[in-house]
Order: structure tokens, then sequence, then C-alpha cells
């Protein structure tokens, strides 16, 4: 994870650059769907860039960034007309069978809980960071986390026995 | 974690859509802040009103942020104005998904779109099943729509009306397009369907595969600033045109209707019908097309099909001379004409 710095323009851009994979992926994980995401992560960007000045570096600058584009993720999420129900799953890039029951398992979650999920196992993101992304306490994010491994366990169990 | 890794996530989230674009970011951060001074503005302008009426009623916008089929849902805001003048219009082919495109492209900077899906591939971008996008809007800038307008008509082909045959395209492809002070008609031909119009020479045959290709994907090489609103919204009419059709022999208005189950005929007496080649059609508003595909969802059994656009076919009696009767609704577009949503 990029650390501490000011939100200059150009922290933004190399943040951006750096890391446009991965806050598109986890984005499309909130919104269902990969091209809105990454309209996501375009807006959520131009945001951090227009309110740059009012990041007061507590934080880390990759967290506060985080927390734009999951709030314009769900925003679009909440938005949207539900899927039809024949909508294929998620592109799996080209496994297609190896992680379907983790897929289903996570699609289970409760949306805080998978993102927490992502965040801290996809986007390697810390305790502290996560829970500025979220705007939840480090305490919650463990708590989020430790519900989230005992659900998919349980679930894994389940559809394996 | 017990069961999984970054390897197994990196396996489960899809991929990015595109590749990562500063620039754009940088447009849209410009274009936040205009949107900034102007909301400003206006809520000054509201805020003024507010304080020198007695009452207010607040209006919420409601966009629909993915294409349907049929009838919007309760609340939609209609796409405005009504009426908008018609600046080009096409339908292409592509590569891969969508396999085809309609459009319809207004100087009031609408670009309204239908989109025919593969249905092998993921459902595309906004679209409201595997097989259409349904009516898709988004808009462009004054500059935008000449930039569009301009690329199509410098391919060389839009000098004189043309109808050429093109190897490998589908049966029938167009693009209508003003240059100058004349509308300009370029159609094509797939060699399958038909042997009268002459080949597209070589010159002929890239131009049309660079204009179907620049139509098909505009966002793929229009620059940030010729967008309006980038972002997809689902096309929402103020009216729909809503078509009888038995197969055979057209029929009467009043004898299609006495071919329905007591109830369709109720809400489908009394209007006000027009002939449109073998269709039988009238005209309501968006409300009212709502009211009577309730009315006949209520009506009887009837085959109800939604992947291209709203219809129902009931059977006739036993003993009728026609079998069955489509209830067809089609959603106006702001130049005033309706498609044939099944046709692309």
């Amino acid at each position: 994870m990029i650390g501490r710095r000011d939100a200059s323009l150009e922290n933004l851009e190399a943040l951006y650059r750096s890391r446009f994979d991965v806050f598109a992926r986890v984005a499309a994980s909130v919104t269902g769907d990969s091209e809105r995401a990454r309209d996501a992560v375009q807006e959520a960007f131009a945001t951090a860039v227009r309110k740059r000045r009012s990041f007061r570096g507590e934080g880390a600058l990759e967290a506060w960034v985080w927390r734009i584009v999951l709030n314009v993720a769900r925003s679009d999420a909440r938005r949207s007309v539900p899927a039809p129900d024949f909508d294929e799953p998620v592109s799996t890039n080209g496994h297609p069978e190896d992680d379907a029951e983790l897929r289903v398992a996570l699609a289970r979650l409760p949306e805080r809980q998978r993102t927490a999920v992502f965040l801290r196992y996809y986007a390697d993101l810390d305790y502290a960071a996560i829970g500025e992304a979220l705007g939840i306490s480090t305490g919650t994010v463990a708590a989020t986390l430790n519900a989230a491994h005992a659900a998919l366990r349980s679930r894994l169990e389940k559809v394996r026995t | 974690m017990t069961d999984f890794d970054r390897a197994s996530l990196d396996r489960i989230l899809p991929s990015p859509p595109g590749p990562a674009s500063w620039d754009d970011v940088m447009s849209r951060a410009r274009t936040q802040s205009g949107h900034r001074r102007r909301r400003l503005i206006v809520l000054a302008a509201v805020a003024l009103v507010a304080v020198g009426t007695t009452s207010a009623f607040a209006m919420r916008a409601f966009f629909v942020d993915r294409g349907f089929i049929g009838v919007p849902p309760v609340g939609a805001t209609p796409s405005a104005p009504e009426s908008g003048a018609l600046e080009m219009s096409y339908w292409v082919p592509s590569e891969g998904n969508p396999r085809r495109s309609k459009g319809w492209v207004y100087a009031d900077g609408r670009l309204i779109r239908l989109l025919e899906g593969d249905p092998r591939a993921r459902r595309l971008r906004a679209g409201a099943n595997r097989w259409s996008s349904g009516f898709l809007e988004q808009r462009l800038t004054p500059e935008g729509v000449e930039l569009l307008r301009s690329e199509i008509v410098s391919s060389g082909l839009f000098g004189h009306d043309l109808d050429i045959r093109a190897l490998q395209h589908p049966c029938l492809n167009y693009v209508q397009v003003r240059n100058g002070d004349r509308v300009v008609l370029v159609t094509w031909h797939g060699t399958e369907c038909s042997q009268k119009e002459s080949l597209a020479t070589p010159q002929q045959a890239n131009a049309l595969e660079h204009v179907a290709a620049r139509l098909a994907h505009p966002a793929s090489w229009l620059p940030a600033s010729a967008w309006k609103q980038r972002k997809i919204r689902a096309y929402v009419p103020s009216r729909f045109e809503v078509c009888a059709w038995v197969p055979g022999r057209p029929l009467e208005p009043s004898r299609i209707v006495a071919l329905l189950p007591a109830a369709a005929q109720e809400v489908l007496r009394a209007r006000d019908w027009h002939a449109k080649q073998a269709f039988r059609c009238f005209d309501v508003t968006t409300k009212g097309a709502r009211s009577l595909a309730k009315a006949l969802d209520d009506a009887g059994p009837a085959k109800k099909g939604g992947a291209f656009h709203l219809n129902y076919t009931f059977e006739t009696a036993p003993g009728a001379s026609r079998k069955e009767v489509a209830i067809i609704f089609e959603p106006y577009l702001p130049h005033g004409e309706t498609t044939c949503s099944a046709c692309g």
C-alpha cells in the first residue's frame, strides 16, 4: 500500500497509475459490473483531484482515496436497476470452475465484509487503512474480517461435505 | 485466511474493462468543478424562488442506469426535451460484442443507442439483457456532435447517396448523416443477402469498416471534452407506439381487437389507430403504456416476451381464422419515430 503522502497532483497521479487495476477490480465487487467500476474509479479520482486540499494527511493517502472510490461505487450500485436473474457470473479470467464455491460464498457475504476481505487480502491494506476506507474503527475492521472468515469457512465446509 | 489467497481473489475479480486514463480523470475533475459552480448558482436561484413562494414542491430526477425492455420504472425521468432534430442515424455491424449498433445523434447532443449483444458473451455495459442493451442515452457537447459528424463525413463515402454491397457484412446496414445542407444516406448490404447492387471498391470497403468501427465504439475515440454526459443511462421515452399484428393479411383494428380476450378488448377499444405496413398501431404516453401493459398482464393467458421489446402474444379462440395476435410496444425516439427493436 502507498503510505502517508500529501495529496499533491503528482502523488494522486502516481497512485492512480500504479494501483488503477486494484481500485477498479475491488470497485467491481461493489458495482457488480466492471465498466461501471471503471467509471466509479475515474469519478472518484476526479473528486480526489478536486478535493485534494481537504486531505489532512492524518492517514494514508491511498486509504483516503479508497474511501472516495467505495462511496462512489456504492452510490452507483444503489442507483442501478437489479440485474436479471439469468446474468452470467462475473468473469473469472479463464478459471470458470476453480473458484466457483469461493465466489459464491464471497457473493453471499454482506457488502462491508466482502469489501473488507478484498481490501485486506487483495489490495493489501492494513487494518488502519481499511478502517479509514470503510469509515469504521480498527477494532471494527478486525471484527468484520473475523465475521467474514467465519461465514466463509462455514459456507465452504457446508458445500464440501 | 482458510481457503483463499491473493491468487484466488485475483481469479475471482473481473478484469478492468479498459486501460487507465489520467487525462480522463483530469477532464472529469474540471467537469465536476463546473457542475459544482452551476449547482451553487442553481441552489441560490432555487432558494430565492422558495423564499418568494408560499409552497414549493420538490422534484427529483430519477435516472435509470441500465437499459430496460418495455416500459420504464415508475417515476423515471423522461429524456428531455421530448423532441429533437436528428443529425445522424446508423445501423452498423461490429466485431465482438455488441454485434450490431443502432444509433441516433441529435443536434441537442443526445446520442441514443440500441445495441445487439452476443448472447454467448457477457452482458453489454449497462445492457438490459444479454441480447439487447435496450435504448441507452449519453450526451455530447455541440463540439462532440460536430466531431462525430465530421469524422464520419470525412470518410469520403458521403458525397452522395450510395447503395452498395460489401463482403462479410450483415444483410442491411446504413448511415444517414447531414453533410452541409443535405442529408446523405449510405446503405450497404451483405453479399449473401443481395446481388443487385455493385460491390464496394476496396477504398469504399475500407471506409465502411472505419465508419462502422467509429460508430460502434464512439467512447473509444471521442475525447473527454466531446462528452457532456459520458455515463450511460437508459433512454426514457415520453411516448410509446403500441402495435397489433396478426399473421396473414392485415386486418382492420376492430377485427383484431375482437380476436382478443374480453379484458384485453376492453383496454384496446376506442384507440386512435393508424396503419403501419402490416401493423395496426396507436400512440400512448409512457404512463398510458404502463397502465396498458399492466392491463394486458391481467387480461388472460398470453405469452409475454421481452428480450428485445415488450410484446404479448394472445392465442385466439378455437375455430378463429387467425391463430394468434401479437401486441408490441415500441418507444418513440426524440425525432418522432419508432424503430424495430427486434431488428437490431
